[in-house]
């Protein structure tokens, strides 16, 4: 059953690319820009490169040929905006009835956390949430950005540092 | 401040890299609490899902405007034609021929992740329900003469009355006119359940069954079962899992699936059957159920259930 595709220009081949990486992209390229509108048209426009390029690109290639697409879209358009990167808290708790008390500063503690993460520097907010929201290994992300693991490993320490810092300031 | 850890210590901890003893000594440290909030914090968080079929749409229309404007700029505007017109209307109609294909057989997939269900409409309007880690595709075109669809994982349907209604998954495939079922073909098991109406259930070895209202079969392992079934919908749509005689294996898996946790231990599993049910809100209860019954020793902490040898 299984084909082998050498390119992604079968239309079934580039909607299963569509569908299973569009997420990624978005994301990677969200931590970047903070704007969620932004990044969903960076990553359609990525896609679009990519479909015509489709006779260059195999499927196991396409997702670093996105990757790199839009990065570079986005430094060509980039501009400093300040805008507030927003993720969502999936409460999976065991708990059903919490103390309101500690729902209230758990609600705060990551009203915080979400400030000090937008208050990083870009390279060490961009591998950080990598790692920690969107799970990829340290190695993928040394792949994606064309950094040694070394440096991974840096700013993904330097990142949780700063966290807390920013963090133990604003209980002060 | 700073305890001085080496320059990639809490990055190899937040890998979990860490040895054993680096461990508890750093979990002694005042820091370790903090540190471990942040990280504990971030653990349940993500980014919101983007609409998949919106997006698409917009990709499609993105590259269809760019190849509007550009047969614009190229329509020369010379008396003299370098190309005939008929070539343009020729090309004109291999777009319309390749819109119309990719319109005709464009699949519509809807997926569900774990520890999520899902619910939406066929375009004749017959109700679908996707349980955990599933996954359901079909073809819009000619939907009302052609109503087959595909299926991996688990789902139930409320089906309008019309033409044959087919559900294909590896292990066989079930046809019916009006009706309400539900499919569940996981890598293991296959079964069928129907709660309204008829079905025909045909397997791979293209034996015929078929079932009527509160009939229920289970394949697994080629063993092929055939019982009764007493609920008008299926456990699951009211946040249960119900099984009837079912390895524990796969009711292990449906564990994991239903609350996006990792199983431990699963090699000490043998091969014993489970009927019951567990709960889809509250994981101590529902592995308490499951293993308790099963006599199975586990262990559970605050991330994790690992099952112990027995």
């Amino acid at each position: 059953m299984q084909k082998i595709f050498t390119n992604v220009c079968d239309e079934h081949v580039f909607k299963n690319v569509f569908t299973k990486q569009f997420a990624t992209v978005r994301n990677f390229i969200y931590i970047k820009c903070k704007d969620e509108a932004q990044a969903e048209d960076l990553t359609q426009d990525a896609f679009i490169k990519l479909w015509k390029n489709c006779a260059k690109v195999s499927p196991e290639k396409a997702v670093s040929f996105l990757f790199t697409v839009v990065k570079n879209a986005y430094f060509n358009i980039y501009e400093h905006q300040k805008v507030v990167l927003k993720y969502k808290q999936v409460k999976k708790s065991n708990v059903e009835i919490e103390d309101p008390d500690f729902v209230l500063r758990e609600k705060e503690f990551q009203q915080q956390l979400n400030d000090a993460i937008n208050a990083l520097s870009e390279k060490q907010r961009e591998v950080f949430l990598l790692n920690r929201i969107e799970k990829k290994k340290y190695k993928e992300i040394a792949e994606i950005l064309g950094i040694s693991v070394k440096s991974v490993e840096t700013r993904m320490q330097r990142a949780l540092i700063q966290l807390r810092t920013s963090i133990k300031n604003y209980k002060l | 401040m700073q305890q001085n850890y080496d320059d990639n210590f809490l990055a190899r901890w937040m890998a979990g890299e860490l040895t054993t003893s680096e461990l508890a000594e750093f979990q002694k440290s005042e820091d370790y609490a903090e540190y471990a909030k942040i990280i504990d914090t971030l653990e349940t968080a993500s980014f919101s899902e983007p609409n998949l079929e919106a997006n698409y749409a917009a990709f499609q229309e993105k590259i269809q405007n760019e190849s509007k404007s550009k047969t614009i700029e190229e329509t020369p505007s010379k008396v003299k034609r370098l190309i005939p017109r008929w070539a343009y209307a020729a090309a004109a109609a291999c777009v319309l021929l390749f819109v119309g294909y990719t319109f005709m057989f464009e699949e519509t997939i809807y997926t569900t992740e774990i520890a999520e269900q899902t619910e939406f409409k066929l375009p004749d309007d017959s109700e679908v329900r996707l349980n955990a880690d599933s996954e359901i595709n079909f073809t819009k075109f000619n939907w009302e003469s052609n109503r087959a669809l595909s299926l991996k994982g688990e789902a139930f349907f409320k089906v309008k009355k019309g033409a044959t209604f087919t559900v294909n998954s590896n292990q066989g495939e079930v046809t019916v006119l009006g009706t309400q079922f539900s499919v569940n073909s996981r890598v293991d098991v296959y079964m069928v359940k129907c709660y309204e109406g008829k079905v025909q259930v045909q397997l791979e070895n293209n034996k015929t069954f078929i079932l009527t209202k509160g009939k229920a079969i289970t394949l697994q392992k080629g063993k092929l079962e055939e019982y009764t079934i007493f609920e008008s919908t299926p456990e699951w749509l009211s946040d249960e899992s119900s099984f009837y005689n079912i390895n524990i294996k796969e009711v292990v898996a449906e564990l994991e699936r239903q609350y996006g946790t990792k199983i431990k231990g699963k090699e000490h599993l043998k091969d014993v059957y489970f009927s019951g049910r567990f709960t889809h809100k509250n994981i101590e209860q529902a592995v308490k159920t499951v293993f308790t019954a099963m006599k199975i020793p586990y262990k559970i902490t605050q991330k994790t259930v690992e099952i112990q040898v027995h």
